[in-house]
């Protein structure tokens, strides 16, 4: 058993409870707004679709100073009888504990993983906190998969607004698709479901939390695992993901990083599970799909070219330590466009991506270099996926990631030729 | 009687040979275990530079692209075999000559031997300036380029440039060559481009300063200019 990160009280309540057979985790951080409601949602959805097991949810907390702890122990699991067809065995307990280590959404996940394994649970589902659209369903989606058809690893499909999860579509899902050759339309969702014997297998390695992992990194982290590792993987259908309104340009450099970082450093770790990968299949999924209304967006494109310009302008001496010359010319090519003319072809932009890769790899300047000098170039490809995309259905907009996707499949074979 | 007249400056020079002889010997072994040494020290530092891939490290740090275009065509590995192999002649060369016991050729050996270390902490603090200033300077022009600064370019060159000198005033210093005139330079430098700067802000930044703070005052009053809605991941 690797060291422990639980309180002396966190492992207190661990003895007192013994086992369990279903771990939730609820990782919070000044999330008083919605956590009461995930909290409810949880506890209906573990009533209603698994009376029969004993279920514990855990909330580990980031040192919230709005309270959020207290709302969780205190938020009152109400009378299902409007939901539940039969009353549960076992009442649903609480464990409220803060995490230790490096701040960030992976500490406080080891710090459930770590409870799920003390418990010896078959599943643990994990939800955010800041959901406003999360139902009792959800649990259903996420551990019956695991719990009554075997898989290791399911992931959540939503149906989101098409500007939402920019970082998903243009990177992180054409790239670990064409890398792995799975088609998992949410590898960093933020909700998922594992099973217990897969849990232990992401505490066996210490050392990971001391990196991004222990941040963001750590959902791309685990579906990389799990299908480096050879698990049984599968997709549930959610709905739509309605999260708390927040500011997302506010950390969004090192969101990219960490994100991006983890990707690429996980390329090195399963070189061996991607290299001889030349196509993509999709991946089971469950639930039944619907279309579901989203909420408009505010996007404000004139910053985001703008951005790209400066980028252009001032860090060609950069990129030009690992960018050839025909993309920089590119660049400096469509950086002439006006804001509503502009477009970031896509060939262009996965060039850059696995150039971005290759340097990073090759660590031809110092690698945080690499990945914080990408940021311009991100946001210059959202605000052309924005600009494209104006009057778009969501099916027009997944044909419009499909695409990518394939064309990340098509250049992979360049990213072989000079990966050493 | 004539021939020992003609064996005399035979006899005597057979005698300053006896007495110098063994010196000149001395210096010729010196020379030549030198010169072995010399290019044993070369080719050893040359592998063990190519067994850690310093050529490598140079390409991934700009050193060889600063030294391309300083016109070096030879890779840095050989460059540092080089460096060592004319230090270590230069260090046998004194040597060989502090075997005449000469006093002043042993207090110049001495006091070359004393600068050696002084030299070499010179050359590092160089060499670790060259990167440092380079990575700062980067890491401040990205940084400014995302928070989307317009004159990042030139804040980051200033703080490139800045370090470099600071550096290079601290190697000059630990050679020893017009201590207090490099310092006295350094600081007229500095002081006088923070002057500079201060009175160009102050009076060409008049106008912005009071927009800058009329805006501010207007800030807390109106409600801030709303950001994306959308979620990256």
């Amino acid at each position: 058993m690797p060291k422990s990160v639980l309180s002396r009280e966190a492992k207190e309540r661990v003895k007192d409870y013994q086992m369990a057979d279903i771990v939730v985790g609820i990782p919070s951080y000044n999330n008083s707004r919605s956590i009461s409601h995930v909290v409810r949602a949880v506890s209906a959805g573990l009533a209603k679709y698994f009376p029969n097991y004993k279920c514990i949810i855990v909330n580990s907390d980031g040192g919230s100073k709005d309270g959020t702890p207290d709302i969780v122990k205190n938020t009152i699991v109400e009378n299902f009888d409007a939901v539940l067809i039969e009353h549960p065995i076992y009442p649903v307990h609480k464990i409220v504990t803060p995490y230790h280590g490096i701040p960030g959404k992976g500490s406080a996940f080891r710090t459930i993983f770590e409870i799920t394994h003390l418990l010896k649970a078959k599943v643990c589902a994990v939800v955010d906190s800041d959901l406003r659209s999360i139902t009792p369903e959800w649990l259903e989606a996420l551990i019956e998969p695991i719990l009554l058809h075997g898989f290791d690893f399911v992931t959540p499909l939503y149906q989101r607004h098409k500007y939402d999860g920019t970082i998903t579509n243009s990177i992180v899902y054409p790239l670990t698709r064409a890398l792995y050759g799975k088609r998992i339309r949410q590898p960093i969702g933020g909700e998922f479901g594992t099973s217990g014997d897969l849990i232990s297998h992401f505490l066996k390695d210490e050392k990971v939390y001391d990196t991004d992992v222990a941040r963001f990194g750590i959902d791309i982290w685990m579906t990389t695992t799990a299908v480096a590792s050879g698990c049984k993987i599968c997709q549930s259908f959610l709905g739509a993901k309605i999260h708390d309104p927040k500011d997302p340009g506010a950390d969004l450099v090192s969101m990219l990083i960490q994100v991006v970082g983890s990707v690429f450093n996980l390329m090195e770790r399963y070189h061996d599970s991607w290299f001889m990968v030349a196509n993509s299949v999709g991946v089971p999924e469950f639930g039944f799909k619907f279309e579901v209304a989203t909420n408009p967006v505010r996007v404000n494109l004139e910053r985001m070219v703008e951005s790209f310009n400066q980028g252009v302008s001032d860090l060609s001496s950069v990129w030009e330590k690992f960018l050839p010359y025909d993309v920089l010319s590119e660049l400096r090519k469509i950086s002439n466009y006006n804001i509503l003319e502009f477009r970031f072809p896509k060939e262009l932009w996965v060039r850059i991506i696995y150039e971005f890769a290759l340097a990073y790899h090759k660590r031809v300047i110092s690698r945080h270099h690499i990945l914080s000098s990408l940021t311009p170039l991100y946001l210059g490809r959202t605000a052309s996926f924005v600009n494209e995309n104006v009057d778009s259905s969501p099916l027009q907009v997944e044909n419009d990631v499909e695409d990518l996707c394939l064309e990340f499949e098509k250049q992979k074979i360049y990213l072989l030729s000079k990966w050493k | 009687m004539s021939l020992i007249l003609l064996s005399n400056p035979f006899l005597l020079f057979w005698e300053r040979f006896k007495d110098i002889g063994p010196v000149v010997l001395e210096i010729f072994l010196i020379i030549v275990l030198g010169f072995f040494l010399a290019w044993l020290l070369k080719v050893l530092i040359r592998e063990i530079l190519k067994i850690v891939k310093f050529d490598n490290l140079c390409d991934r740090t700009g050193l060889s692209t600063a030294m391309a275009k300083a016109n070096v065509k030879r890779p840095p590995t050989d460059i540092i075999g080089l460096i060592v192999y004319w230090l270590v002649i230069f260090w046998v060369l004194i040597l060989s000559l502090s075997a005449l016991n000469v006093q002043v050729v042993d207090e110049l050996t001495s006091s070359f031997l004393l600068y050696l270390p002084r030299f070499f902490i010179a050359i590092l603090v160089f060499i670790f300036g060259y990167f440092f200033a380079g990575f700062v300077g980067r890491a401040i022009l990205i940084a400014l380029v995302n928070a989307q600064v317009k004159s990042a370019k030139p804040i980051s060159l200033a703080v490139h440039i800045l370090i470099l000198i600071l550096f290079l005033t601290m190697g000059i210093e630990q050679l020893g060559i017009a201590k207090g005139v490099v310092i006295i330079t350094f600081s007229i430098l500095l002081g006088g481009v923070v002057l500079a700067l201060a009175i160009a802000f102050g009076l060409g930044g008049k106008d912005m300063a009071k927009d800058f703070l009329e805006k501010r005052a207007r800030s807390t009053a109106e409600p801030k200019k709303k950001p994306d809605e959308f979620s990256h991941i």
